[in-house]
């Protein structure tokens, strides 16, 4: 069934260069994701999750290199790219929602100023319409439009969070990868926006590598899930299968370690 | 009372004025009418929506700008008069924050040493009899780290759950009797999450540390804090004991918060007929919630709403 293979990850490896040698931060993973799919991805912090997703966009910076393995997107080599084909593709083919994306803003542009760039260098199109489409991506994620002019300090913490969120979706990417998109929002704003990216996900068919500390919400908004443990995919399964039925014992300590509202041990 | 409680807020309030673009100031309230009061080793979590105030109550209270009106007092002093700079290195060492990001708050070119052994000197926190290599080894057993593993260790030698620890011991060694945690475990891992939590359970327990907890998560804020205060627009909108809240919410807006918490056995339903009917009704209890002026009043022991 890989011709419907959207992202296709074969024997990846990542290292990070240090004083000691070289540390492998993703050994050898291998993952899909098809059209339309929702994948996620959980781990222990620190197992290579965001180190994956720089990867797959080719946003890694040295101390990190690729040093082996393939990645091919809706049918091409990205590792074979140029950096012409690579700035055009990125965003537009493929987009990223950072983690701590609340610090990735520019502090010394306004959100609308940011937001224009990216559109103005993919599309070429005018101010005016850049405000329209911010305007409307803004509503999207449920921000008055009138704070496009803010800079990023005067924004909340999920406000910037929301702000990434839209700014991702500008030029109406095939893949989206969520590296924690949601964690700095109130419950009720995260639902609304997940309902929102699965509601637009179903009618335009954009494929989601989702990555998230937070089991349930995972559980909740994705089809499959890849479970990651230093550096390696201990176990990858249906979603219903790793919530009824987990196989790993990592995955298991993974369910058991979350607070429930039934446990409140000590507090009087 | 005879004892005051240890931190007091009342009726505090905080405007930010923004200039935009097109036409007239905006006023953001970013704090309204904000009263309640913590007993020493007492954990009170702050939760609301995004934006509703948490963050900037916990500045206002670690004393990092000036609130418009009303008053915060720290064992019964008002944190605004102190003027002597004894006074406000007092209020500095005994308040202490801790964020969410673990990595931005320590400085990447020195070691776990030089974090601890600065404030330790600063504040003369070295008990007589000791020396400072003891004071350092007994600030990093206390959370829960081997010294001699971590001491000479730079932030990015360390997992997000550890830098968040040398955090925790940093706002100890400083001799932090109240600790104000801006959702300290969000950007770790569960597993992790769960330790640190149980970590800032034990300093409340054994060591009288007072928390004020901001964080997302209902369920650790059931988990650490005896009271839960729900914020929206600036305003509390309902106080009360943890359990009480997140098993029986009296609001509209606390229920509305407490109904999106994500269960693993529900999909997350992707008709957009049911995602707008979804934020229609999410639109209408905030703008209900926002629109009232109602103030707090008392629905039964230690319950409060505002109508
Ligand atoms: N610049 C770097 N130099 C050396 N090692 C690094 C660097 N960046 C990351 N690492 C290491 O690579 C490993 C994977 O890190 P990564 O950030 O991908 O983890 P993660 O799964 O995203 O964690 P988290 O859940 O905390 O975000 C970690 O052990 C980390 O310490
Ligand atoms: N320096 C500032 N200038 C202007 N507005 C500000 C400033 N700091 C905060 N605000 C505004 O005050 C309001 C409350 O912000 P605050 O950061 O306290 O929210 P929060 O409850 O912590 O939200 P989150 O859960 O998203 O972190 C927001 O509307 C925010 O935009
Ligand atoms: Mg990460
Ligand atoms: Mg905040």
């Amino acid at each position: 069934m890989s011709e419907d293979r959207f992202l296709d990850v074969k024997g990846l490896e990542v290292d990070y260069m240090t004083l000691d040698g070289p540390f492998r931060a993703v050994k050898t993973v291998d993952l899909h994701i098809n059209k339309g799919e929702v994948l996620g991805l959980a781990g222990e912090s620190g197992c290579g999750k965001s180190t994956i997703a720089y990867a797959l966009m080719r946003l890694h910076r040295p101390p990190a290199f690729i040093s082996g393995g393939s990645i091919t997107v809706d049918g091409e080599d990205v590792l074979a790219f140029d950096d012409e084909t690579l700035n055009q593709w990125r965003w537009s083919k493929v987009s990223l929602v950072f983690q701590s994306a609340m610090n990735a803003l520019n502090p010394v542009l306004t959100i609308f100023e940011q937001f224009r760039d990216v559109y103005h260098r993919h599309t070429g199109k005018s101010t005016a319409e850049a405000r329209a489409r911010a305007e409307e991506l803004m509503r999207l994620v449920g921000i008055d439009p009138i704070r496009l002019d803010d800079y990023p300090h005067q924004l909340s913490g999920g406000m910037r969070q929301r702000v990434v969120l839209a700014n991702a979706l500008i030029l109406e990417p095939q893949l989206i990868i969520m590296d924690e998109p949601t964690t700095a929002l109130d419950v009720v704003v995260q639902r609304e926006i997940l309902q929102e990216i699965a509601g637009l996900q179903q009618k335009f068919g954009f494929s989601i590598l989702f990555i998230t500390h937070d089991l349930a919400l995972m559980a909740q908004f994705a089809d499959r899930i890849a479970i990651m443990l230093e550096g390696e995919i201990v176990e990858v399964n249906e979603t219903q299968e790793i919530v009824t039925n987990p196989q790993h014992d990592y995955t298991k300590k993974l369910w058991d370690a979350m607070p429930s509202f039934d446990d409140a041990k000590g507090v009087a | 009372m005879s004892t005051p409680a240890f931190l007091t807020l009342d009726q505090v309030h905080k405007t930010y004025t923004l200039k935009t673009m097109f036409g007239a100031a905006k006023h953001i309230h970013a704090l309204r009418d904000i009263s309640f009061s913590l007993q020493k080793g007492e954990a009170l979590a702050l939760v609301g929506e995004s934006g509703s105030g948490k963050s900037t109550c916990g500045r206002a209270v670690a004393g990092m700008f000036q609130i418009d009106s009303g008053e915060i007092r720290v064992e019964g002093k008002p944190i605004a008069t102190a003027h002597s700079s004894q006074e406000k290195r007092e209020n500095a060492r005994k308040v202490q924050m801790v964020f969410q990001d673990p990595f931005a708050s320590l400085n990447p070119t020195h070691t776990v040493r030089h974090h601890l052994e600065r404030p330790l000197k600063l504040h003369k926190r070295v008990p007589e009899g000791q020396t400072l290599e003891d004071a350092l080894f007994r600030t990093l057993a206390d959370v829960e780290l081997d010294p001699a593993a971590t001491l000479d260790k730079f932030p990015h030698e360390l997992s997000g759950g550890q830098r968040q620890r040398i955090n925790l011991a940093r706002a100890l060694a400083v001799g932090a009797e109240l600790i104000i945690a801006d959702e300290p475990t969000s950007m770790l891992d569960v597993s992790i999450r769960r330790s640190i939590l149980n970590l800032m359970k034990r300093l409340k327990e054994e060591r009288g540390i007072t928390f004020l907890y901001i964080t997302h998560d209902l369920a650790t804020a059931h988990y650490l804090t005896e009271n839960t205060a729900v914020m929206f627009g600036g305003r509390i909108v309902e106080f009360g004991p943890s359990d009480q809240i997140v098993r029986a919410p009296q609001h509209d807006y606390s229920k509305l918060l407490l109904s999106s918490v994500p269960n693993a056995r529900t999909k997350i339903d992707a008709d957009f007929e049911h995602a707008r009917d979804f934020s229609k009704f999410a639109d209408q209890v905030r703008q209900a919630t926002a629109a009232s002026a109602a103030p707090l009043a008392s629905i039964g022991e230690g319950r409060m709403m505002r109508g």
